[in-house]
């Protein structure tokens, strides 16, 4: 090989050290942390110390722990281990909370040595980690998360009761993920304010579990105060399970580092409809990809309506690893695309998992659904709602399943709570101009729709129904019109039923045909 | 048999003039299908279908009735209000605007109204028509009907004893839809 040839490899092989060399540094310090919740940060490690800044939700930082207390704060970029460099300082325990951290990103030992760092010392300063940490390590006695959900609904205790108790009844890592939030209390002035926040979250649930709980129900309770009710309680919730999140942030990286198969986070979702996917929790936020229907997607971050997207196949809880954003209405849970699978709920309530989850928040998807198959697309048509005594419909998600026959017949029965499966065939949408005023009119909307009904359900029940479907898929601001056909009719022959709505969800106008019916009507 | 040329002349012309007859002459076989006429109108008057349907626009017309009166009757109101007397000169001008707007809505309300009933009108009668096809299908197969024709407008003469088959159908829809 000729002298030059050499000379230019070597440089080449040099210039690649030199760029190998910064980045391999970079990775040694500090951790990178993707925040939950906001953090403040101070301009010196004390609690007196000025406040320099707040991090907020979703934005990444890399700290590194200065002492058992205190971590100094640096922008995520940041190269330079320097203190004059950094952002400020935080608390270590506020990070257990509110971050997570970006194990996944990095492969090696360190990361998950320095996640340990943390907790211990988060551990050794206040004894409240340690509750978080030990179910993971003994499962000897799993519980049925049901119960014990149960029992703390029924009897909210303050922070040190339930630590108590956790420690006595250590739970299986998924049972302990779904429960920490309420639990683990890192830091002592946490403590009474989370115990505080935790308490909604805990009678909630306790709701959930003593009435008899259909997913039906949830759809009705939604139906009944209509969408925004449910909004507001699914957030409600969300906030209340906030520091869950970050709760089990930690935990799940421990059991990742330790046996090398990080643990699932958040849930498999479906788009039920071609689903934009944005860069934030906005739809006026950039689109970075659209899922066709029936995708398959992993969800989590659950906020305002808003999931984190993420690759089915994700194993790392970290939100920089999300694909984006999108709709949580549309996103139905994977058993209820599945279609049969889509079961009443028991008392009881559903093990580990749905803890992890804001179910209200779920039940106020209105999940719309549009395909044809029934299984696909059974929806909350009405809702045990606590509505007038007559006829109450019981909103559902469920596909056209076996036994469904059975509960559209107590359709008729008019005192009885119903469920009523339906599916959406149509959705179309049109703009109408501008009103008199020069604004652009409500976008108007046509809903086609195939109840799951055996028989032809009653004027007055099939004007509930259709209100129940209108609250579950009405989209805000919209005008939405809905045709109900029942089972057997041709999808694109003449409505049995059309009702139109007035802004509040009153009906504004509602007639139906017999002469669809085939015969008479009488 | 062996003919001589005049003769096989002869035969070819008569072969000729017996085909030139043929292509003149009357296809008797179309002269034997038959031409029939359904009355839509009667269609929808005497079957059960049709009047399902018609009771069905009767409740449409009458939503959309109901709709108008309280339209009307909000018009009136603020009528009234801005009729009012002891108002300032800015609050009858803000009522008038409201009246305006209100009345603009109403002649919208009134002109949608009309469009929406007929053409509910149409859906339902074209419904009751798609149900009358299978019907008509039937008998013109049965009875050997070239042609069965639906619009009164396209037949100047029926010969009801003979073409008009609207009884026929109103007897076999409603048979059909018991």
């Amino acid at each position: 090989m000729s002298t030059p040839r050499l000379l230019s490899i070597l440089a080449v092989l040099l210039y690649a050290l030199c760029l190998a060399v910064p980045a391999s540094a970079a990775a040694k310090w500090g951790r990178l942390y993707t925040i939950t919740g906001d953090i403040v940060v101070r301009g010196e490690p004390s609690e007196t110390g000025a406040q320099a800044r707040v991090l907020k939700s979703g934005q990444k930082v890399r700290i590194d722990p200065r002492d058992e207390t205190w971590a100094t704060v640096y922008e995520a970029q940041q190269q330079e281990r320097s203190e004059d460099r950094a952002i400020g300082y935080a608390k270590l325990s506020d990070f257990r909370d509110r971050g997570i951290v970006e194990v996944m990103r990095k492969t090696g030992a360190l990361s998950v040595i320095e996640v340990r760092r943390i907790e211990a010392a988060a551990e050794s300063k206040t004894e409240e980690a340690k509750p978080a940490a030990e179910p993971a390590k003994k499962p000897e006695e799993p519980q049925p998360a049901p119960e014990r959900r149960t029992k703390k609904a029924e009897e909210p205790r303050p922070a040190v009761e339930h630590k108590a108790k956790k420690n006595e009844e250590p739970k299986p890592v998924a049972e302990a993920k779904a429960k920490q939030p309420e639990e683990a209390k890192p830091a002592p002035e946490h403590k009474a304010k989370r115990s505080e926040e935790a308490k909604p979250a805990v009678e909630a649930k306790t709701k959930k579990t003593e009435e008899p709980r259909q997913v039906a129900e949830r759809k009705t309770k939604k139906s009944d105060e209509a969408k925004p009710a449910a909004e507001a309680k699914g957030r409600k919730q969300d906030k209340a399970e906030k520091p869950e999140k970050s709760e089990k942030t930690p935990e799940a990286k421990k059991v990742e580092g330790r046996k090398h198969a990080p643990a699932e986070f958040g849930e498999l979702r479906v788009a039920d409809r071609r689903l934009a996917v944005r860069a934030e929790r906005s739809k006026d936020s950039t689109l970075r990809k659209v899922l066709h229907s029936g995708q398959k997607v992993r969800v989590d971050f659950q906020e305002n309506g808003w999931y984190a997207v993420f690759d089915p196949a994700e194993k790392a809880r970290d939100l920089s690893r999300a694909w984006g954003f999108a709709r949580d209405k549309f996103l139905l849970a994977d058993s209820e695309s599945a279609g049969a699978q889509k079961e009443p709920v028991k008392p009881e309530g559903k093990p580990a998992k749905p803890e992890a989850k804001p179910e209200p928040a779920k039940a106020a998807k209105p999940e719309p659904t549009k395909s044809e198959a029934k299984v696909a697309k059974p929806e909350p048509a009405k809702a045990a709602k606590p509505e007038p005594a007559k006829a109450d419909a019981g909103g559902k998600n469920e596909a056209a399943k076996a036994g469904k026959a059975a509960k559209a017949n107590k359709a008729d029965k008019a005192d009885e709570n119903i469920t009523v499966g339906y599916s959406v065939l149509e959705r179309r949408s049109e703009k109408r101009g501008k009103t008199a005023k020069g604004k652009s009119a409500q976008p108007v909307a046509t809903l086609r729709v195939r109840l799951d009904l055996a028989k032809t359900p009653g004027k007055d029940m099939l004007r509930k129904i259709m209100r129940e479907i209108w609250k579950a898929e009405r989209k805000k601001g919209e005008d939405l019109r809905l045709e109900v056909l029942l089972r057997g009719m041709d999808a694109r022959g003449l409505a049995y039923a059309t009702a139109s709505f007035h802004e509040d969800g009153r009906i504004r106008e509602f007639w139906w045909r017999d002469v669809v019916l085939g015969k008479d009507g009488k | 048999m062996a003919c001589t040329q005049p003769q096989r002349t002869g035969l070819a012309a008569l072969l000729l003039a017996g085909l030139a007859l043929g292509l003149l002459a009357p296809v008797p076989a179309l002269a034997q299908q038959k031409i029939g006429f359904v009355n839509p109108q009667r269609v929808v008057n005497e079957t059960r279908l049709g009047q399902t349907a018609k009771a069905d626009l009767a409740r449409y017309v009458a939503e959309k009735s109901r709709l108008v009166r309280e339209s009307s009757a909000q018009v009136a109101a603020l009528r009234r209000e801005a009729e009012s007397p002891g108002l300032s000169a800015a609050e009858r001008a803000k009522r008038e605007e409201a009246l305006r707007r209100k009345t603009a809505q109403h002649e919208q309300l009134l002109l949608e109204n009309a469009r929406d009933i007929k053409s509910e009108e149409s859906r339902l009668l074209h419904y009751v028509m798609r149900r009358a096809d299978t019907v008509l299908e039937d008998i013109g197969r049965k009875g050997a009907y070239a042609i069965i024709i639906t619009d009164p407008n396209a037949v100047g003469y029926v010969d009801k004893a003979n073409a008009d088959l609207t009884d026929r159908v109103v007897r076999e829809l409603d048979a059909r839809s018991k």
